[in-house]
């Protein structure tokens, strides 16, 4: 199966440490300007998902939720989560005061990868 | 010898303003701020906490039991006195925000600047004009709609264009008679601070706040303040819902401007002579690139008609090849640095993904590195894209200076392409046709079509989203209806009783 999400060491630790600071937690992506088509971390639960929006996948037990809009765009695409040591974007995710900011970096999977992609979850 | 503006002096550090006067976060703490034209740090920001807030809301509340009973002849005269203070400053502020968001210097002094001065203006003049309504239901029953303001507003700013967004708030809840807590961008929060240091005087203390600080840990805490009457956001559509999410606990009203993903349409008429206003077609599709486009209705799908795409496009590649980059601070320069480095990092990963899904790159494609007294910002060249609209550069939101360039056949194919996108600000159509001159706009999903023009942003014209591009019209007397409410004087002049009792 090809997962649809993965994320770097960096990612990881800072997940490790917003935990520690705020409990479980949960990602979320949709679009628009400034910090849009950023994935912004939020407290479980924190955020209020649309019907229909996705799960592509956890990482360390946090979900990454996509809006159903945009997803039909990014189902073809692989996510890497990563972590960039500045701020900017704006947006109220929980990173941010570390003076860090969570990225992706896309990869379009190969037709062999779209036959076998991991399951994703929806809001029903 | 190019004409590059002295960098202004700046504070080591600029505190947050509450209640007329400058004071520190109460935790005491402040982050480093960048300027996006050198990497380099040039001052510092109040980091504040939940307890700035609460203490900028308190004194905002305090500060409407006055100035929410103020006449209108006030207020206008106060937005007058700020628009002269502005403009007699105007060179200094067009430096300081070109500083402070690594935008060209040419565009503050004859854009960002003028646009918010005017806007105080325009509000500061409308509100003379208004009336409330009475009307005589019937012999013995009158009806009274008297416009009140709503009381401390909240607002939270985006970093695009730090002083003029924060006017388009900060003007008509003013005039409405409302006081404010506003939180600029953690990017972006000097300006600001430094047009308060010019006007903060020129206010009642307490009816203008600043908190300059992280969304992450102010925003719940300002939205949700039970002594907030109303919130007012511009930036992604995450946070714009969970601001809307926050509004729901005390039921308090919100205004969105979230962005879009704006096409810009050139009927096949356009190319019907090469004059004046074929030149001015391709400096309208080439305007992608204005303020680095980081601007929510930057237009970022051209839509071309195929028969004239291939004279179209040259001339398009080729004005945007003729922009000239380098130091903002250069009144030559035409287009400056992202502002900052993680913006520039996502458009970067936007372009390699159009690369990778094999859109052809017309022109740029890739960062633009300097030496010199501005090596080490956040440049990126101007880049065009062939593709079709199904592609992810198509549909979301870089806010970057990165066209998406598809053609069309007809023009049910061209509106069908342009409103195929989940938002609804801004949209351009170009035409010599009179009679697609109304029909394509009216038939395009967007709060704002400029038509034989583009990014023009004066007072006096609505501006504001449909579909999920937001709620609200700034720009217009119509967005003082967002900053108040109606209270309705329900008179009987009947001395005689119901009879129900």
């Amino acid at each position: 199966m090809t997962k649809r999400l993965d994320a770097t060491k960096e990612a990881i630790d800072l997940i490790h440490i917003l935990k520690e600071k705020h409990g479980d937690l949960m990602f979320y992506q949709a679009g628009g300007c400034c910090e849009g088509t950023q994935p912004q971390c939020f407290e479980k639960g924190g955020f209020y998902q649309r019907m229909g929006d996705v799960c592509i996948g956890t990482i360390e037990e946090t979900e990454f939720w996509v809006d159903k809009d945009l997803f039909e765009y990014w189902k073809h695409a692989h996510f890497t989560l990563k972590v960039i040591d500045a701020f900017g974007v704006g947006g109220f995710s929980l990173e941010t005061p570390l003076k860090k900011t969570f990225q992706i970096e896309y990869r379009i999977f190969s037709e062999d990868e779209e036959e076998d992609l991991e399951p994703v979850k929806y809001i029903e | 010898m190019s004409n590059i503006a002295q960098r202004p002096d700046f504070k080591a550090k600029y505190d947050n303003y509450i209640g007329g006067k400058f004071v520190a976060p109460v935790n005491g703490n402040y982050f480093d701020v960048i300027s996006p034209i050198d990497g380099k740090v040039f001052t510092q920001a109040a980091h504040s906490s939940k307890e700035d807030v609460a203490l900028a809301v308190d004194t905002a509340h305090k500060a409407f039991e006055t100035w929410g009973k103020t006449s209108v002849t006030e207020r206008s005269i106060l937005l007058n006195k700020i628009a002269q203070v502005l403009e007699d400053n105007l060179d200094y502020l067009a430096a300081v925000e070109a500083i402070d968001n690594g935008k060209p210097i040419r565009e503050t002094t004859y854009a960002d600047m003028p646009l918010a001065i005017d806007h105080f203006r325009y509000f500061a003049g409308v509100i003379r004009a208004e009336e409330s309504t009475v009307a005589e239901l019937d012999a013995n029953t009158v009806s009274i709609a008297l416009s009140e303001p709503l009381g401390v507003i909240a607002q939270i700013i985006p970093w695009n264009f730090p002083i003029l967004m924060a006017v388009w708030k900060l003007a008509p809840a003013l005039a409405a008679g409302n006081t404010v807590v506003l939180k600029p961008a953690e990017s972006t929060p000097i300006s600001i601070m430094i047009m308060m240091e010019l006007i903060g005087n020129l206010l009642p203390p307490g009816v203008v706040n600043i908190v300059n600080g992280f969304g992450a840990e102010l925003g719940r805490a300002l939205v949700t303040d039970k002594k907030v009457a109303k919130a007012a956001f511009t930036g992604s559509t995450t946070t714009g819902r969970l601001v809307m999410q926050y509004a729901t606990e005390n039921i308090i009203p919100v205004t969105l401007e979230l962005g879009g993903k704006s096409p810009n349409i050139f009927m096949k008429s356009v190319a019907d002579h090469d004059d004046d206003f074929f030149d001015k077609a391709i400096e309208g599709a080439v305007l992608f690139a204005l303020n680095q486009g980081e601007i929510c209705t930057c237009p970022s799908r051209l839509l071309v008609h195929e028969d004239i795409y291939d004279k179209f496009i040259a001339r398009v590649i080729e004005r945007t090849e003729a922009i000239i980059a380098g130091n903002p601070l250069d009144m030559a320069t035409m287009i400056g640095a992202q502002a900052s480095l993680v913006q520039k990092e996502k458009i970067m990963a936007y372009i390699k993904l159009g690369k990778e899904e094999g859109a052809e790159v017309l022109t740029g494609g890739d960062e633009n590195v300097f030496e010199g007294d501005h090596a080490g910002g956040y440049y990126i060249k101007p880049t065009i894209f062939k593709g079709h609209n199904k592609m992810r550069i198509f549909q979301e939101e870089i806010f970057g200076p990165v066209l998406a360039v598809t053609t069309f056949k007809t023009t049910e194919e061209a509106i069908a392409i342009a409103n195929d996108t989940m938002y609804g600000l801004g949209a351009g159509v170009w035409t010599r046709d009179a009679h697609e001159i109304y029909q394509v706009p009216r038939a395009v999903q967007a709060g704002r079509v400029w038509v034989n023009q583009y990014h023009s942003y004066p007072a006096g014209a609505p501006f504001g989203g449909y579909k999920q591009s937001g709620i609200g019209r700034e720009n217009h007397k119509m967005m003082l209806g967002h900053y108040r409410q109606t209270k309705n004087m329900l008179i009987s002049y009947d001395k005689k009783k119901l009879g129900f009792f």
